[in-house]
């Protein structure tokens, strides 16, 4: 079961695998004079939800028990394997590997790097404190009184791994660490359960608000409840009402078809996967990055500089607002299909369309 | 044709002369660290 939610926290966030490698190799190496059960750890469960996770097979496979010991290891992991290759087959129509094209595309060649890159502190020193907050100071104390506990050296090493792991990699974003904050959470309620308690008789050393816990709990709330309520109910709000706005069009059809094409850096607003008009043509300005060229013509190069047809559109999208007008090639015009982009958008695919009748 | 308030200076009068009417306006964002997202999220549409 645990493993289970394992594999569907790494199906959500494929990079929240690293804090469940650093647990899995703990465990094996607390089972290192038993090899057989850290075998069957590995080979029976482990191996099949590492591979099939993105396909949602998991459950079926985590079950199956075999009597012969060799069948428990080998067939669910063949199995895993097979499952997930078909499962890949038939979404992609050819052979792929997507785990080990998910791992060479985003770290062995480094083409994350064409998102942006921050210095290698970045999490420590920003990305840490922001997806934290406040929680972070009764989660120092946390660490700092329960050091002798083991539980409480165990999360906050894990803590520390996840952030170290993430830290190598030059594209940082605030979510790639949003596993942290869990645990980060329990620390915090580590420190202030122990400034309820030992707090109240701490000595003159500590400072007075160590034997005031309940003002402790009342900052952290007064500070991160609002910031929650602010940021998931206002703040960018705007790009998911539109594509609310959108869905609750009259429904397009063949005889009433309508588009939208969003004019907005990529992946600004909700998709179809939210809208639900399957049948309405939806376009906007991608960012995909160069595969073709990408090992050494695109080095160094960013989505903004990386494909001359981004420039032109990210150009036209505002980055040098006021500064530029329409490229020449983009046009509108009157039709049953009322905005189409010209020759310009050539050397990239530039545009994602959902078209009638696809996805 | 569904844009962020900052592009809307740029492309208004071309939109206008396409036939192109605001039509709608989301509020989006009191600030934001992206300057190209700044500002409602405006659409202009087909009368």
């Amino acid at each position: 079961m645990a493993l289970l939610v394992a594999a569907l926290s790494s199906v959500l966030r494929p990079t929240a695998a690293l804090l469940w490698l650093a647990v899995g190799a703990v465990q094996l190496w607390r089972w290192r004079d038993t090899p057989g059960r850290a075998a069957h750890l590995v080979l029976a469960q482990v191996l099949p939800i590492g591979y099939g996770a993105p396909s949602w097979q998991v459950p079926k496979r985590v079950e199956l028990t075999w009597s012969s010991p060799a069948m428990t290891f080998v067939l669910p992991s063949a199995l895993a394997v097979a499952v997930g290759a078909l499962v890949d087959r038939t979404g992609y129509g050819h052979w792929v590997l997507t785990p080990v094209r998910f791992l060479r595309f985003n770290v062995l060649e480094n083409l994350s790097v064409f998102y942006g890159t921050h210095p290698w502190h970045w999490y420590a020193t920003q990305g840490v404190p922001l997806v934290a907050g406040t929680l972070l100071w009764p989660a120092a104390v946390g660490v700092s009184a329960g050091r002798g506990v083991p539980a409480v050296r165990w999360l906050a090493g894990l803590a520390v791994w996840a952030v170290a792991a993430y830290s190598l990699l030059a594209h940082k974003e605030f979510r790639f660490i949003h596993p942290v904050v869990p645990l980060v959470a329990v620390l915090g309620g580590v420190g202030i359960a122990h400034l309820a308690t030992a707090g109240r008789s701490a000595g003159p050393r500590r400072p007075a608000w160590w034997r005031r816990p309940r003002a402790v709990l009342t900052a952290v709330a007064a500070t991160q409840l609002p910031l929650a309520a602010y940021l998931g109910l206002v703040h960018q709000r705007g790009v998911v009402d539109v594509a609310h706005w959108l869905r609750h069009r009259p429904a397009a059809t063949a005889a009433q078809p309508w588009s939208a094409a969003f004019l907005m850096p990529c992946h600004s607003t909700p998709w179809q996967a939210f809208v639900h008009q399957p049948a309405a043509e939806l376009e906007f300005v991608t960012c995909e990055p160069p595969t073709r060229c990408a090992q050494r013509a695109c080095r160094g190069m960013t989505k903004d500089s990386a494909c001359p047809a981004y420039v032109r559109l990210g150009a036209m999208v505002g980055r040098n607002a006021g500064a530029t007008s329409l490229p020449a090639t983009w046009t509108t015009r009157t039709g049953s299909s009322p905005i189409r982009w010209g020759s310009g958008t050539r050397g990239g695919r530039v545009l994602r369309r959902a078209g009638r009748g696809t996805m | 044709m569904i844009l962020f308030d900052a592009l809307v200076p740029t492309l208004h009068a071309r939109l206008e002369a396409d036939g192109l009417h605001e039509c709608a306006r989301f509020f989006n964002s009191h600030f934001i660290d992206d300057a190209r997202r700044a500002g409602d999220v405006v659409v202009y549409c087909r009368s």
